[in-house]
C-alpha cells in the first residue's frame, strides 16, 4: 500500500520506514509548516492534493496532529497515530473521536482512560526502538572519552526561570501554595499511582486560576485541570526530584556521573554537566559506553515506558529506573533491567552495580535481546496494521 | 494458674476471661477502673500493689497497656502480659516499656516496629482474634423480625470520627500550613498500604502546629513519645480517618442503601440510613451477620494490622468489604475469606459486583467464618500469647 509518513522531527523516523518497506509497503514523506496547528486550510490543500497525486491509501504519523485527522476524516483514510510524547495536550482534541483514526499510545494508563471514556479506537502498545544505528556509529571515529561514564543521566531538569509552576505560587496565595508543596511531597514518595489531577478539587482549581489563568484550546476536550496537573505540576515535581537525584549522586559518587542536559547553566556538585548529547549520532554512544544510564521518568507518565528507556535497552545501556508499572510488566525487573524505589535504594543500587559487573552485562545482554527479539520497528508495526487491518 | 485480669471496660475483656477460664486459668477480675474512671495513679499504684500482696497471682494481664501495672509487677517480678488491640496507644512510649517483666503483643506491624526497639525481648506481633460459640447460640436464639430488622444491603457499625475531632482545634495557624496539611491529608487519604505522614512532617512544621493546637496532647510523664508522632498519629490520624469516612459515605449512600449505626452526627449525610448505637452484644453481631455487606473502614491510626472489627465480622458469619491493609494477605486470602477495596471507585464497583453475586458472596462469608474458626479464635491466639510470654 502507500502510506503518507507525516515528516517532521520525530525520533525513529529512518527505521520506521524501512520496517514499512520491508513490510512491503511504499513510503511517502509528507512536510507542512502548520502541521501543528488545530485548524489549517493551507495544509489541507496540500495535504488532499498529495493524497491524489500518490494515491496514498492511508496515513501514519508519531504523535497526533489534528490538522491531519481533519483531512483523513475527509478523505475517509485510516489516520495511524503512534504517540511517544506524554502529556501531550493536542491529544484531546474533539477530532480524536473521527473513527478514521487508530491511536496507539504507550501509557496503559493513559489508554484505559480513554477506553473507559467510551473511545474504541485506542490502542496500547510499546515504543519500538532502532538496534541497528548503534553499529553503524560505532564504525566510525567518535569522542571515546565524553561518551564514556559509570553513570549517565539524559534528560531535561526542568528548572528553567519562570517555569509553570512558579508562576502560580509567585501570585502569592499562600494556602494554595501550601496544599501544592504538599501533594506534591506525598506524590514524591509514591511510585505506580499519581494522584494529582484527583487532588486538584474545584476549591483548588478555582485558586489556580486566579494565580495564573490557563484555558484550554475551544477544540480541546481535556479537562480544566489536565494542564495544571501534567504541564504545572508533574513537571515540578520531576524537576525536583531529578535534581534531588543528582545531588546524592554527586555526594556519594563524586565526578562518577555525567549530566547530558539543555540546560548548560546547571551545576549540580560532583556531577559534570556535558551539556546536550545529540539524538542520532551521540546518544547511542553514551548509553553503549556508561556502566548506568539512569532513567527517572516524567511524572506525568503515570504508567507508560518511556522512549529513553527503550533506547538505552536497544543501544546494549544498562537500565536503571524508576518504577513504572508498563515496564515492568514487558520487561522482567532484576533480569532485563533493574528498578529503584527511593533515593536511598538507588544509592544502593549504583553502588552494587558499579561493583558487580559480571551481573550488570547479563541483565544489560538480556535487555537488549528482548528488545531485538520484540521490540523492533518490524514486528511493531506488523502488529499495528494487523489491529488496523491493514492488508499487507 | 491464676491471673489477675485488670479490666479498664475493653468490649475484648469478657471474652478472653472466658478462654482464659477454658484454657485452665484461674482468673481474679480488678474491675476497680471501669465504674471509676477519675480514680488516679498513685491510688491505683497503691490498690493493686496492696491487692497483690494479699492475693498472690502467677502473672497480670490487661488489654491495652498499663505503665503504672508494668511499675507494680517489675517489683513483684512476675510478669505484665498485654494484648494492645488499638492504635495509638500513647502509654506504650512511656518508659515503663523498657520494664523487663513486661511480655508486651502488639496487633499492628507498624507500632510494633517503632515499639519493640525499646525493649527487644518482651514485645511481640500478634494480631487479634474472635470467639464464634456465644454467636453461633445469638443466632439460634434470635427471631424472625429481630432477623429481618437487622437486614441491610450495606451495614456499617461506628463512629464516623467527626465528632470532637481533635484536629479541628487547630486555629490561628498560617494559611500556608493548613494548606499543606490539607494537602498532605487529602493525598494520604487516597493511599493504602503506606502511611507517609510522619516523615513529611519537619520540624517546623511540628513546631507551629502545636504553638496553635490549644491543649497539645503531652505524655504526662518521661516517655519515648514525640511532638511528631503525636502530630502525626492523634492528630492527623485521626482526622483523616473522620474525611475518609465521611467521603465513602457520601459516595456509598448516592448509589446504594446504606445502614449505619452510629452516635455520629449525620445530618450532612441526609442520605444514609442511620439508627443510632447498637448494643455490642445482642444487635451488632444480628446486624453482622444478617446484613449483606459489612464494611470496614479501618482508622488510620491502625497503619498495617487487622482492627477487631474485622474478626468481629467474620465471627458473625459475616461478608466483609474493608480496605487494603497491609497485614490482611499474611491472615487471609482476598476475594476467598473477604473483599478488600484499594480505592473509593473500587469500593463502588465492589458493592455492585457482591450485591448482585449472592452466591459468591455467601461463599466468601462462610469461608472467612471456617479460616477464622480454624486459626484465628481467642483461644488460639491466646495460647500463642501464653506460650511465648513463658518462654523467656
Amino acid at each position: 500500500m502507500n502510506i503518507l509518513f507525516m515528516d517532521w522531527g520525530c525520533f525513529g523516523k529512518d527505521g520506521t520506514i524501512k520496517a514499512m518497506e520491508e513490510l512491503g509497503h511504499t513510503v511517502y514523506k509528507f512536510a507542512h509548516e502548520d502541521y501543528k496547528l488545530r485548524q489549517s486550510a493551507s495544509f489541507l490543500d496540500a495535504f488532499y492534493e498529495f493524497v491524489e497525486k500518490y494515491h496514498i491509501d492511508f496515513c501514519f504519523s508519531y504523535n497526533y496532529f489534528p490538522v491531519l485527522a481533519i483531512g483523513c476524516h475527509e478523505k475517509n483514510l485510516k489516520y495511524i497515530s503512534f504517540l511517544y510524547d506524554s502529556p501531550y495536550v493536542m491529544l484531546y482534541s474533539f477530532t480524536l473521536m473521527y473513527p478514521t483514526n487508530y491511536v496507539f499510545l504507550f501509557d496503559q494508563a493513559e489508554y484505559l482512560k480513554l477506553r473507559q471514556g467510551g473511545l474504541t479506537n485506542i490502542y496500547y502498545m510499546v515504543l519500538p526502538a532502532d538496534t541497528e544505528q548503534i553499529e553503524k556509529l560505532l564504525k566510525q571515529p567518535f569522542d571515546r572519552e565524553r561518551v564514556t561514564s559509570d553513570i549517565s543521566f539524559m534528560g531535561q531538569l526542568y528548572n528553567e526561570e519562570h517555569n509553570f509552576l512558579d508562576r502560580v505560587t509567585a501570585a502569592g496565595d499562600e494556602y494554595l501554595n501550601g496544599y501544592l508543596r504538599g501533594i506534591m511531597e506525598s506524590q514524591k514518595k509514591i511510585s505506580g499511582y499519581n494522584f494529582i489531577e484527583e487532588m486538584l478539587t474545584p476549591d483548588i482549581l478555582k485558586r489556580m486560576q486566579d494565580a495564573y489563568p490557563f484555558v484550554p484550546d475551544q477544540t480541546s476536550v481535556e479537562s480544566p485541570t489536565y494542564t495544571y496537573a501534567k504541564y504545572f505540576i508533574d513537571r515540578k515535581i520531576t524537576s525536583e526530584e531529578r535534581i534531588h537525584i543528582l545531588t546524592e549522586i554527586g555526594k556519594r559518587f563524586p565526578q562518577q556521573c555525567k549530566l547530558f542536559t539543555w540546560n548548560q547553566n546547571t551545576t549540580i556538585e560532583g556531577v559534570k554537566n556535558m551539556g546536550i548529547a545529540e539524538y542520532f549520532h551521540e546518544m547511542p554512544l553514551v548509553f553503549r559506553h556508561s556502566k548506568i544510564n539512569l532513567n527517572i521518568s516524567l511524572r506525568s507518565i503515570y504508567t507508560g515506558i518511556p522512549l529513553r528507556c527503550m533506547d538505552i535497552m536497544a543501544n546494549r545501556g544498562f537500565l536503571l529506573s524508576n518504577y513504572q508499572s508498563d515496564l515492568a510488566e514487558a520487561f522482567i525487573p532484576g533480569e532485563e533491567y533493574v528498578y529503584y524505589e527511593d533515593t536511598e535504594d538507588l544509592m544502593h543500587k549504583i553502588d552494587y552495580y558499579l561493583t558487580h559487573e559480571k551481573e550488570r552485562l547479563e541483565i544489560t545482554e538480556n535487555g537488549y535481546q528482548k528488545v531485538v527479539k520484540l521490540h523492533n520497528y518490524k514486528d511493531c508495526f506488523t502488529e499495528i496494521f494487523r489491529i488496523c487491518e491493514i492488508q499487507p | 494458674m491464676k491471673v489477675l485480669f485488670y479490666r479498664y471496660g475493653s468490649i475484648c475483656e469478657p471474652d478472653i476471661i472466658d478462654t482464659f477460664q477454658e484454657i485452665g486459668l484461674e482468673v481474679d477480675e480488678y474491675t476497680k477502673e471501669i465504674t471509676n474512671k477519675n480514680i488516679s495513679q498513685k491510688d491505683s499504684v497503691n490498690q493493686v500493689g496492696n491487692y497483690l500482696m494479699d492475693h498472690p497471682v502467677d502473672f497480670v494481664f490487661s488489654i491495652n497497656f498499663f505503665p503504672f501495672l508494668s511499675e507494680i509487677c517489675n517489683v513483684f517480678h512476675i510478669r505484665y502480659l498485654s494484648w494492645i488491640v488499638d492504635a495509638p496507644v500513647m502509654e506504650l512510649y512511656s518508659t515503663a516499656i523498657e520494664n523487663p517483666w513486661n511480655r508486651t503483643f502488639i496487633f499492628d506491624r507498624a507500632v510494633y516496629d517503632e515499639i519493640h526497639p525499646l525493649n527487644p525481648d518482651c514485645v511481640f506481633h500478634l494480631p487479634l482474634g474472635a470467639n464464634v460459640a456465644p454467636k453461633d447460640a445469638l443466632f439460634k436464639r434470635s427471631s424472625a423480625s429481630e432477623q429481618k430488622r437487622f437486614s441491610h444491603d450495606i451495614a456499617f457499625v461506628g463512629s464516623l470520627y467527626t465528632e470532637k475531632c481533635p484536629y479541628d482545634k487547630l486555629s490561628g495557624a498560617s494559611e500556608s500550613l493548613r494548606g499543606y496539611l490539607d494537602g498532605i491529608m487529602r493525598a494520604q487519604e487516597q493511599v493504602y498500604g503506606y502511611y507517609f505522614i510522619e516523615e513529611l512532617l519537619s520540624d517546623q512544621h511540628v513546631e507551629e502546629f502545636r504553638k496553635h493546637l490549644p491543649g497539645f496532647y503531652h505524655y504526662p510523664a518521661a516517655s519515648h513519645l514525640t511532638d511528631k508522632r503525636t502530630m502525626s498519629q492523634l492528630y492527623i490520624g485521626n482526622k483523616i480517618s473522620a474525611m475518609e469516612r465521611v467521603d465513602s459515605f457520601r459516595l456509598l449512600s448516592e448509589h446504594f442503601p446504606v445502614t449505619i449505626y452510629t452516635g455520629s452526627d449525620t445530618t450532612a449525610l441526609p442520605k444514609l440510613d442511620n439508627r443510632g448505637f447498637a448494643k455490642s452484644l445482642t444487635e451488632m453481631p444480628l446486624i453482622f451477620h444478617q446484613s449483606k455487606i459489612n464494611l470496614n473502614i479501618t482508622s488510620k491510626a491502625i497503619r498495617t494490622g487487622l482492627p477487631l472489627r474485622i474478626f468481629d465480622i467474620l465471627s458473625c458469619g459475616g461478608f466483609v468489604l474493608s480496605n487494603y491493609q497491609p497485614e490482611i494477605p499474611e491472615l487471609f486470602n482476598i476475594g476467598e475469606d473477604l473483599a478488600v477495596y484499594t480505592s473509593q471507585e473500587e469500593l463502588l464497583a465492589l458493592c455492585e459486583y457482591y450485591l448482585t453475586h449472592e452466591d459468591e458472596r455467601i461463599a466468601i462469608a462462610e469461608n472467612g467464618y471456617e479460616k477464622l474458626k480454624q486459626h484465628y479464635t481467642y483461644e488460639k491466639q491466646l495460647e500463642k500469647l501464653l506460650l511465648t510470654a513463658f518462654k523467656s
